[in-house]
């Protein structure tokens, strides 16, 4: 059994459907990643998985247990930690009162298991979140993600407005965080990254699946490196 | 940058911690922690306000009735700016009908006392529920509205209600007012004069600044904080947003009809054109503003300074104090414009001291 097992998810907003029967799924400290261009259905997809809003029709399976429909609270609870697009930090608040709300839910006032995983916010604590920069907030905002100990964490547009050195920086701590008992489904525009970092993948193309598979398989197929990475066929 | 060694990381955050945490213990732990945990440093606040009310109540005896009532208003607006604050400045809600619940209260009392001849002791806190009950009422919808949204519908609900009332005439009496009976066997309670007034305005004052402060350092205190910072993050975090926000309008609404119910006795008589007044509303939001959202002292501050500056300017200026008065608000929210507290704990702790950086910090 997956640790995460989507069965033809259709969800969308309002009388818009984005999601057209998407199945996937997640194995226990494994880190997928799910990548597609603009407007594909990748945070749409996210944040129907963490609750945010609701899905159609379809089953969403996390531990053996249906999630689909379930309040945000609860699936926090059971162990999803979502990482939102643009990092939405509580921006007026110090690093340290971030990573704590992070644990507000599950009551977990340590933060020297995230610290060590990002030692600069060790030196940051009593900054205010909207004056890191922005690498050291892509960091704050994983952090406290993982403040509620999830089996799984989602992040989303991890690469977003961040200089290719400190994505690289960054993407070298998910094998760890997996490792550590935390899978992670990694949303991301940068294939090459996502397809490296990863070990299995699944591309989303106008809101279906249509490829998905080992990583390193994706990467080199011909038809992958020409539609995402530009390279030129043959 | 300042580089924090681990040790002082971690004790620092400690506290915090605990409190975001709710850790489960005994009334008795609890009770010897919170012994062993005061200092002089951490315990001054509490003991500072145990002597202002140890001091106002030495004072009662020095002056004269008409002062005690004065006074009294100071008190009452302290009550009402920290209960708007709850709202407007911790949670991040401006509500621009938060009189509702000081008209709901004073209504309340009154039936009850006129019309069932029923103690205020008792009268009082069944306004207080109605308070609560009110504000889960309208707070589960309106608070889906967010900034303009849900300030015009807060207007809207207060006007409302006034009308309500106003035509509910066989109860409420109407627009003829009611009568709170305190003359010989008639009056359910006997009244409190100016000097109980004075005492029981202070009380209110006292608690409501107590309940702030308990609410601000609370687990929920955080939660209010989160979902006034980015109520997107605070649901991803696993906070119930639509819990926290209808438990702050809820407190809110209890303490301002609470207010609403001794204001109501120390009339005796009212329309409800008079507690249903929107100028409480205005009143409550300056006084935040101007004193300093999202802190427990500048609602202080500033209800205490804009009221005593508003009696004196009406005794002293007359005909024009309405208009001196606003022109004195323009110029302290313009250069004030993150409220007065906090601009001198900005200051304080950045030492400096211009107000031209500020004015340009906020771009005005």
């Amino acid at each position: 059994m997956s640790l995460l097992e989507i069965r033809s998810l259709n969800a969308g907003y309002g009388r818009v459907q984005i999601l057209w029967d998407v199945s996937l799924a997640v194995e226990a400290e494994q880190v997928v990643a799910l990548v597609g261009a603009n407007g594909a259905g990748k945070t749409t997809l996210l944040r129907a998985i963490s609750g945010m809003i609701p899905s159609r029709s379809g089953s969403i399976t996390f531990r053996g247990r249906e999630i689909a429909g379930a309040p945000i609270e609860n699936i926090v609870d059971l162990g999803i930690a979502h990482v939102p697009e643009g990092r939405r930090l509580f921006s007026g608040l110090t690093v340290r009162e971030n990573l704590l709300l992070g644990g507000w839910r599950s009551k977990n006032g340590d933060i020297s298991r995230v610290v060590e995983l990002f030692p600069i916010l060790g030196s940051r604590l009593n900054q205010i979140a909207s004056t890191l920069s922005g690498g050291e907030q892509q960091m704050c905002a994983i952090a406290r993600g993982l403040m509620s100990r999830p089996d799984l964490l989602l992040i989303d547009e991890l690469s977003l407005g961040l200089a290719p050195k400190t994505v690289d920086e960054i993407v070298a701590r998910l094998p760890d965080i997996s490792r550590s008992g935390t899978a992670v489904l990694l949303v991301e525009q940068d294939i090459d990254t996502a397809l490296t970092v990863s070990t299995q993948a699944f591309v989303l193309e106008t809101g279906r699946i249509t490829r998905s598979g080992p990583s390193a398989q994706l990467l080199a197929d011909p038809t992958i490196q020409q539609a995402y990475l530009g390279l030129a066929p043959g | 940058m300042s580089s924090r060694g681990p040790q002082s990381v971690s004790s620092s955050t400690d506290a915090l911690a605990a409190i975001l945490q709710g850790r489960q213990r005994t009334g008795r732990e609890v009770v010897v922690d919170w012994v062993r945990s005061r200092t002089l440093a951490n315990s001054w606040p509490a003991l500072a306000g145990v002597a202002v009310i140890a001091l106002l109540l030495g004072l009662q005896q020095l002056i004269e009735p008409g002062t005690m009532r004065l006074l009294s208003a100071v008190f009452m607006f302290v009550a009402l700016a920290q209960a708007w604050n709850i709202i407007g400045g911790y949670t991040g809600y401006a509500s621009f009908g938060q009189v509702v619940f000081f008209g709901l209260g004073a209504y309340v009392t009154a039936v009850l006392m006129n019309n069932y001849h029923v103690s205020f002791w008792v009268a009082m806190p069944a306004a207080i529920l109605g308070g609560v009950l009110f504000a889960v009422l309208i707070g589960v919808p309106l608070l889906r509205l967010r900034g303009h949204y849900f300030a015009i519908a807060t207007l809207g609900a207060a006007e409302g209600a006034r009308e309500v009332i106003n035509n509910m005439t066989p109860v409420t009496g109407g627009g003829l007012g009611i009568t709170i009976p305190t003359f010989g066997d008639q009056a359910p309670t006997a009244y409190f004069g100016k000097p109980g007034f004075y005492v029981a305005f202070l009380v209110l004052a006292a608690a409501s600044v107590a309940i702030s402060t308990l609410l601000a350092r609370s687990r929920f205190g955080y939660a209010m904080v989160a979902v006034h910072e980015d109520e997107a993050a605070a649901s991803a975090v696993g906070i119930n947003t639509t819990v926290v926000k209808v438990v702050a309008f809820g407190v809110s609404g209890a303490i301002v009809a609470c207010a609403g119910a001794f204001y109501a006795f120390q009339q005796i008589e009212f329309y409800p054109t008079d507690v249903f007044d929107p100028s409480f509303t205005v009143l409550m939001v300056i006084m935040v503003v101007i004193g300093g959202s999202g802190s427990v002292v500048g609602p202080l501050v500033g209800a205490v300074g804009l009221e005593l500056l508003s009696q004196f300017l009406r005794v002293n200026l007359g005909t024009y104090n309405q208009l001196i008065f606003g022109a004195i608000i323009v110029v302290v929210v313009v250069f004030f414009p993150q409220g007065v507290v906090n601009f001198f704990r900005d200051a304080w702790m950045a030492r400096r001291f211009s107000l031209l950086d500020n004015i340009r910090r906020y771009r005005l």
